[in-house]
């Protein structure tokens, strides 16, 4: 008994795991597959190259447009910086100080923010002034008493004294008219 | 002999090919699974050409398409050998009635009972049972194959030879008792 069941045992084993028909097929044709995929590797590396191109395209673009906008901006920035950032200093002998602008205009002192190429909030501010608020450029009647003070006490008296002359009221003598003769009747 | 590695290669597929499949099954209990192994096996065979600088042949191959079935199990859990059944044998009842002895005797069932049995195994039984049974390894191979000692491979195959003809006297006396009821 333990015979046959050895020998039933045995001969179970020699047909255990039988594999389909076909199997050394089916293997190499997985295996030519593969080689096939393998060797031509420009293909797998082809579509790696068109996008790594395309990425250097758009990167060289937005860098170029970046650019391009942000000398815009410097360029738009540059004269508001330079009109804050260097006030008129009041100056006797300065005399188109009448020329400048009245009033600095509010966003001059302002952040200028625009969006740059890359979505990113980018802040350009202009340099910070030593005197805040900027100065005014003064008036026709300001600019006279700077130029009185600067003038010596004796040269401000003599102004004074003039211009209170000036300022005083006129006084007009009488207009005396020598009566007209009568002409001559004798004569007639 | 070819000197052309595709022949090579081509030979050593019609060679190897049922074995390397035989060593994926003992592990996955599955037909489609250990078919998958075997492609696997060869593919990684066919990259690295090892096979050309191992000693023993089917040694090599045998503990590769282990590695590869063991590491296929990992990724996919296989079923219970109940539920997932064999794929190319029926799976035969012992205890039913209906086939009649002379039937149930015959061989194609006997096999099939005795497949199912050896899928019913532990997997360290079973591995080295089929490894030793049709592949002509000795123990010293298949321990080299499993990583385990030889006296370890031994004392596995004598457990899963006392286990199966246990089964099988078992399975034999149920249908004696049902003969004769």
């Amino acid at each position: 008994m333990p015979d046959q069941l050895d020998e039933l045992l045995d001969s179970a084993l020699a047909t255990y795991a039988e594999p389909r028909t076909g199997l050394e097929q089916r293997i190499l044709a997985r295996v030519e597959q593969a080689r096939f995929s393998r060797g031509t590797p420009w293909r797998r590396w082809l579509g790696w190259g068109l996008a790594a191109t395309l990425a250097a395209s758009l990167l060289l673009y937005f860098e170029v447009s970046g650019g391009w906008h942000r000398r815009m901006n410097a360029e738009q920035t540059a004269p508001r910086q330079e009109q804050a950032a260097s006030p008129r200093v009041p100056d006797a002998s300065q005399e188109s100080i009448r020329s400048l602008p009245s009033r600095a205009p509010k966003w001059a002192s302002a952040p200028i923010r625009h969006r740059s190429t890359w979505g990113e909030m980018t802040v350009a501010t202009t340099p910070k002034l030593d005197v805040f608020p900027a100065p005014q450029a003064l008036s026709a009647q300001e600019q006279a008493l700077v130029e009185l003070v600067a003038q010596p006490p004796d040269v401000q008296r003599q102004i004074l004294e003039k211009t209170r002359q000036n300022e005083a009221p006129l006084s007009i003598a009488a207009i005396q008219i020598p009566p007209i003769p009568p002409p001559d009747e004798g004569q007639k | 002999m070819t000197t052309d590695p595709d022949e090579e290669f081509t030979a050593l597929v019609e060679r190897q090919s049922r074995f390397v499949f035989r060593v994926a099954y003992a592990v996955l209990l599955n037909a489609h699974d250990a078919e998958d192994a075997v492609q696997e096996t060869f593919l990684k065979l066919f990259r690295n050409r090892g096979w050309q600088q191992a000693g023993n042949e089917r040694a090599f191959l045998a503990r590769v398409a282990w590695r590869v079935a063991v590491d296929l199990r990992r990724r996919f859990p296989i079923l219970p050998p109940d539920v997932a059944g064999r794929m190319e044998h029926p799976k035969p009842d012992p205890a039913s009635p209906l086939p009649g002895p002379d039937e149930t005797l015959a061989a194609s069932n006997q096999h099939a009972l005795v497949h199912t049995m050896i899928d019913t195994l532990p997997e360290d039984l079973r591995v080295p049972l089929v490894l030793s049974t049709f592949e002509e390894l000795n123990s010293r191979e298949i321990g080299q194959v499993l990583a385990i000692p030889e006296g370890t491979v031994r004392t596995r195959l004598l457990r899963a030879r006392q286990m199966l003809r246990q089964k099988i006297e078992t399975a034999q006396a149920q249908r004696q008792e049902v003969r004769r009821a």
